[in-house]
């Protein structure tokens, strides 16, 4: 009876906070497009979070050459090794500056300018139960295994030399727990918070408006695009349209940012277990049937967040329509 | 239909030119395609034998040195050039047909009419089509009349003296950026005039120096600001494209690395992976010039309109016959 108490007060709440959000942004204002408006803001936001980037990143290059002594072994491969490594703190630090500075500012400049004053409100930063979040968090934990092998396959078919895969994990592998902790600040807590506020946050509420379930396809396939790593966009969008789906369904940043941060965790994670000698999870080591098995328990974990969530948004769906 | 009682800022610049993207989006991929395409086919042809035969040339002279050379391919090589450049030329035709057919369909969605495409590819095979490509000639004549002009200046100030010339250099070379960037902007709407007006080449010059003065400045900034994001939107999309049809390329370019990794160097591996460039490359060329003839034009013809409306060229006329008769009516 607690129970179902408990649940009624964090219905209520969801409907109270998801309810008049008064929308007095000079591009609601004018009544313009609310689908150009996601569309404007994305691109927008990814020329500049680009471009930015870029130039963080060569100024900090240009220092690094400036004040540090850099000394490059002979012969292609020690060099290019040496070059990876020199270069991994100024691309992990353009990375953060990039993500909060233009990204996750400017998303919250356009919600305030353009869409509400009630940016939280906008944006879904609010509360969610802690099961669904779970939930999201199991489902994509079960979902990683057929996306490593995903990934595997593809980089099998296409015969990717190991030696590109390598330098590309070389930036994400701690080989500290100091240097452990800062690529988790980096890999896995920025982008749960920068990168859920604009593409779920900004862009698939935005486009929700006016697509509605078509939203959380469209952002994932975006998500994966984004990223501009062909070899990965299938994986990529997969996970997006997860996340998104998440977003959509629970009506809360919260259970999209988790997953978000748990996947990436994961990653460098795995990658940091397998730099100290253990091959757990590596791309030679899944077994089909443990990718078959895991899909299969993300499914049900799916079918049972669908019904988690279907309660309450049915309470919403009735509240906004009455 | 576009509201042409004010004038638009940077939000109604985007905001209109994503409805007119959808609203004339089917036809516009039409024209595109419809010129894009065959043209693009041949690039890509050209751009293959082109690489092909440059490659060739090269293994060659790889092979001259050892004594092995067979003259011919001195042949194939300019037969491959002469291709090349008439791919080039019928893209160039393709891209002005593309853009008129674009621009007619998208001005008439303006103005609340719905352009077929019969009318749209009538209006590419008339005196605009020849009107556009002169406004273009004369246009690149011009920014080349000023890069000639800086250049006989330099050189004169450098046969004068040397301190002289090297004063001229420092002046005139910015002078002469700065007015090549002048004059493309005043005259950047000169193309649409053509198109939406009628206007000759000559009057087409002055009636964009008309609209953008004043604007300059404006019609600057979005214009680069618009250039980014369209690169940026098209570069998305394109970038799992380009992977796709440039994968021959792509794999041999990884091969051609981890072979430098393990030092096994083959400059055969260079040849393969230049000499199936090709192809890709025009397939790759075709499908961003599709997407961005998609949206340039409509950004063009929607500031085009909003420097009109700037013009007051959209004030509602109250006839004067009318308010004698003490009839109100507004046009």
């Amino acid at each position: 009876m607690n129970n179902i108490e408990t649940e009624n007060t964090i219905y209520q709440k969801l409907i109270e906070e998801n309810i008049s959000i008064e929308l007095n942004g000079t591009w609601e204002n004018k009544g313009r497009s609310i689908t150009a408006a996601a569309f404007a803001g994305l691109i927008g936001i990814g020329a500049l979070y680009f471009n930015a980037q870029s130039l963080i990143l060569m100024l900090l290059m240009f220092l690094y050459k400036a004040f540090g002594n850099i000394d490059l072994p002979n012969g292609f491969a020690e060099r290019i090794n040496a070059l990876v490594d020199l270069l991994k703190t100024p691309i992990l630090i353009a990375l953060i500056i990039s993500q909060y500075l233009f990204m996750l500012y400017p998303t919250i400049w356009i919600v305030k300018r353009w869409h509400t004053s009630e940016i939280k409100k906008y944006l879904r930063i609010q509360f969610c139960s802690v099961k669904e979040i779970a939930l999201a968090v199991l489902i994509t934990v079960s979902l990683l295994p057929f996306c490593y092998y995903l990934s595997y396959l593809i980089l099998e078919a296409l015969d990717i030399p190991e030696i590109f895969e390598s330098l590309s994990n070389q930036l994400f592998t701690a080989h500290s727990t100091t240097e452990f902790i800062f690529l988790v600040l980096v890999v896995a807590v920025t982008p749960a918070i920068c990168e859920e506020i604009f593409f779920r946050g900004y862009v698939q509420r935005t486009l929700e408006r006016t697509t509605g379930a078509k939203s959380f396809i469209i952002t994932g396939i975006l998500f994966g695009l984004f990223h501009m790593q062909p070899l990965s966009l299938i994986t990529l969008s997969i996970l997006g349209i997860l996340f998104s789906f998440f977003y959509y369904r629970s009506k809360s940043i919260y259970p999209s940012s988790a997953a978000h941060f748990t996947n990436n965790l994961i990653a460098i994670l795995l990658l940091y277990v397998q730099s100290q000698g253990n091959e757990f999870l590596s791309e030679g080591n899944i077994l089909e049937v443990w990718v078959i098995l895991s899909t299969l328990i993300a499914a049900g974990i799916i079918l049972i967040y669908l019904r988690v969530t279907k309660k309450r948004n049915t309470l919403l769906f009735d509240n906004n329509r009455g | 239909m576009l509201d042409k009682t004010k004038p638009m800022d940077l939000g109604d610049i985007f905001s209109n030119t994503f409805n007119l993207i959808k609203e004339t989006f089917t036809r516009n991929i039409i024209i595109a395609t419809a010129f894009f395409v065959p043209a693009g086919i041949l690039m890509a042809y050209g751009f293959d034998s082109f690489f092909s035969g440059m490659m060739e040339a090269a293994k060659n002279a790889a092979e001259r040195a050892n004594g092995n050379a067979n003259p011919e391919f001195i042949l194939s090589m300019f037969s491959n050039l002469g291709l090349y450049f008439f791919a080039i030329l019928v893209f160039i035709v393709g891209y002005f047909g593309a853009t008129i057919g674009i621009t007619t369909i998208t001005c008439g969605a303006i103005n609340g009419e719905r352009t077929g495409l019969g009318e749209a590819f009538s209006k590419v095979f008339s005196i605009t089509f020849w009107r556009s490509i002169g406004q273009s000639l004369l246009l690149i004549l011009v920014v080349g009349g000023c890069i000639l002009a800086c250049v006989i200046i330099i050189m004169i100030g450098m046969a004068i003296n040397k301190i002289l010339g090297i004063l001229f250099t420092v002046v005139v070379i910015p002078a002469t950026i700065v007015l090549i960037i002048y004059l493309i902007f005043i005259w950047y709407f000169a193309f649409v005039a053509i198109v939406n007006e009628d206007k000759g080449i000559m009057e087409s010059f002055s009636r964009s120096s008309f609209l953008v003065k004043g604007n300059w400045w404006r019609t600057f900034g979005i214009i680069i600001l618009t250039s980014i994001l369209v690169d940026f939107a098209v570069s998305i999309i394109s970038t799992p494209i380009s992977f796709i049809f440039m994968w021959d390329f792509i794999s041999q370019y990884f091969k051609m690395i981890a072979e430098n990794m393990s030092n096994q160097k083959s400059p055969e591996d260079v040849f393969k992976m230049m000499g199936s460039l090709g192809f890709g490359f025009g397939a790759v060329l075709i499908i961003t010039t599709i997407l961005d003839a998609l949206v340039t034009p409509l950004i063009t013809i929607v500031m085009y309109f909003d420097l009109r409306i700037r013009k007051n060229e959209f004030q509602p006329v109250v006839q004067e016959n009318n308010l004698q008769s003490g009839e109100l009516t507004i046009e």
